[in-house]
């Protein structure tokens, strides 16, 4: 395998093959608190081996516990496990256990074996969303541009007007009205503002004339978006101020666009794509990163928080979705996981048109650095999306993202801060919501006038 | 095999490459070296795992994620 440095502002290096596994993250969410099998998730501490995790187990009282590494290839045959106390997983640290309440307290105050959390094992269920759902919105959305046409609202802010309900307007998407994007003079000119997603439509119509600078970092693969995602991000960071024939749905519309193609056609990519495309962006001087990308998992990975924390001294903001793990109407708050659980990358949670908290935007983990920092639209966002469709309305804490970092590139614009001075900026300037910080953080982000 | 990332203590970031030179030694098949950011991606045999933690000036050996979108016909990306 070659060396390949990537530490010349000019240099990118397209990325040897590396190993896919398959994800267990995202398209799976916690069901509700009451949703629960009945046994104990215990996670350690990577430092110890697993024969001190395994020990520690036992000192509670749980004597005879399997572990997949008595399974050929780590293929845990359940049905063999059955009788046993507890099942330790070696890959992953974590041991499922079925455990007395003495035992269980015995773990919880156990100082051996480096356990980190004993937490109820949660049924899991496939996300979906319930029947007949994509109709009703679909007949709401009909009934919403029907009264726009009939009787346009001509950009009224609905805040204004004493009500907290947004809605698109022929002008303007609510995201912006909500974000004041909609009233501010600033465009992010001189601003490098990087996405890294799924690469970005170079053919989409409403982006002709723009600086565009794009790089893949999946093999095999150009930075044409195969999947959409990064084509809407990038349309609700980037897009134009007068897009013909739609309303405006994008941010900072003379910044510098730097597309990243970090996950490839299937949504998928690995550390060595994504920190391949940070450190271009960092090398190439980007004020802002928009990740809408995470990992469900809990724990802080320390090379997240140094990238982080070396992408601010090199003047770099890198700003990351919160995740969709909650599922609040059956209780699961969720929680942020990696990279945007580290302390030194923004978390963005997802509010609605009511400035509510989105169904499936996660909680601030309790991690240091886990915390929610800002929150931006994520539901029912309207922007670009692959042609021939033009156009797409989804939701996500990744529609969330590139509302906190256009406005970012805006902030940057007007201020002339960076790095941790921009972090503080947005979150001085976002709007207070009468909601908790572990699910908004400091509120609303709010562009500069 | 894991493909890995290590990350570079900070009063190691201007030798980066003679760190990584280490790791190599060390049995890493080193793929990038990250120098913005003081991180190197590659790979390495299980039983080789524990020595890369024992070089001089790394401060993490970590198992690689995987990121994972919805489709793009899901409502909730």
């Amino acid at each position: 395998m070659t060396l390949s440095r990537l530490n010349n502002r000019e240099n990118s290096v397209m990325i040897p093959g590396s190993s896919e596994s398959v994800d267990a993250g995202n398209g799976v969410t916690g069901a509700g608190a009451g949703e629960t099998t009945g046994r104990y998730v215990v996670v350690f501490a990577d430092e110890d081996g697993e024969a001190a995790h395994v020990a520690a187990l036992r000192a509670s009282g749980l004597a005879n516990v399997a572990s997949s590494n008595d399974f050929d290839a780590q293929a845990l045959d359940v049905t063999q496990t059955q009788d046993a106390d507890g099942v330790f997983f070696s890959e992953l640290g974590v041991a499922v256990v079925t455990a007395e309440p003495s035992q269980l307290s015995s773990l919880q105050s156990s100082d051996r074996g480096g356990i980190l959390a004993v937490e109820p094992e949660l049924v899991f269920h496939v996300l979906s969303q319930p029947r007949g759902r994509d109709y009703m919105l679909g007949y709401r959305d009909g009934v919403t541009d029907l009264c726009e046409r009939l009787a346009p609202s001509g950009g009224v802010d609905a805040a204004a007007a004493g009500t907290t309900s947004f809605q698109d307007t022929a002008q303007f998407t609510w995201g912006l009205q909500a974000t004041a994007v909609s009233t501010s003079s600033r465009s992010g000119r001189g601003v490098k503002l990087a996405v890294l997603d799924t690469g970005f439509d170079l053919n989409h119509p409403d982006f002709v004339g723009r600086s565009i600078t794009a790089q893949s970092f999946i093999p095999g693969e150009t930075p044409q978006d195969g999947h959409g995602h990064g084509t809407h991000c990038i349309g609700t960071s980037c897009g134009p101020k007068t897009p013909v024939g739609t309303r405006r749905y994008g941010i900072a519309y003379d910044a510098d666009i730097f597309v990243g193609k970090v996950l490839n056609n299937q949504g998928s990519g690995t550390d060595t794509n994504i920190l391949a495309g940070i450190n271009w962006a960092v090398a190439n001087r980007c004020q802002v990163l928009s990740m809408s990308l995470g990992a469900d998992v809990r724990q802080v990975s320390q090379r997240y928080e140094r990238v982080g924390r070396r992408a601010l001294a090199a003047g770099s903001l890198i700003i990351a979705a919160a995740g969709n793990n909650a599922h609040r109407s059956v209780g699961d708050p969720g929680f942020v996981g990696i990279p945007a659980n580290s302390q030194s990358i923004m978390a963005v949670a997802a509010v609605d048109e009511q400035l509510a908290v989105a169904n499936f935007s996660a909680r601030s983990n309790p991690v240091r650095g886990g915390q929610i920092d800002v929150a931006g639209p994520g539901v029912r966002v309207y922007s670009s999306w692959l042609m021939p469709q033009r156009y797409n309305r989804i939701s996500g804490t990744s529609m969330a993202t590139p509302h906190a970092s256009g406005v970012a590139a805006l902030l940057c614009e007007a201020t002339g801060n960076v790095a941790g001075q921009l972090w503080s900026t947005l979150t001085q300037q976002a709007q207070r919501l009468p909601l908790p910080s572990v699910d908004v953080g400091a509120g609303l982000v709010q562009a500069p006038q | 095999m894991a493909d890995i990332t290590v990350t570079v203590s900070d009063d190691h970031l201007a030798s980066i490459d003679e760190v990584a030179e280490v790791l190599r030694d060390n049995g890493m098949h080193v793929g990038q070296v990250h120098a913005a950011l003081g991180v190197i991606s590659g790979s390495v045999p299980d039983d080789r795992r524990q020595s890369l933690e024992a070089v001089d000036g790394v401060e993490a050996v970590e198992e690689e994620n995987t990121f994972q979108l919805p489709p793009p016909s899901s409502p909730i990306q």
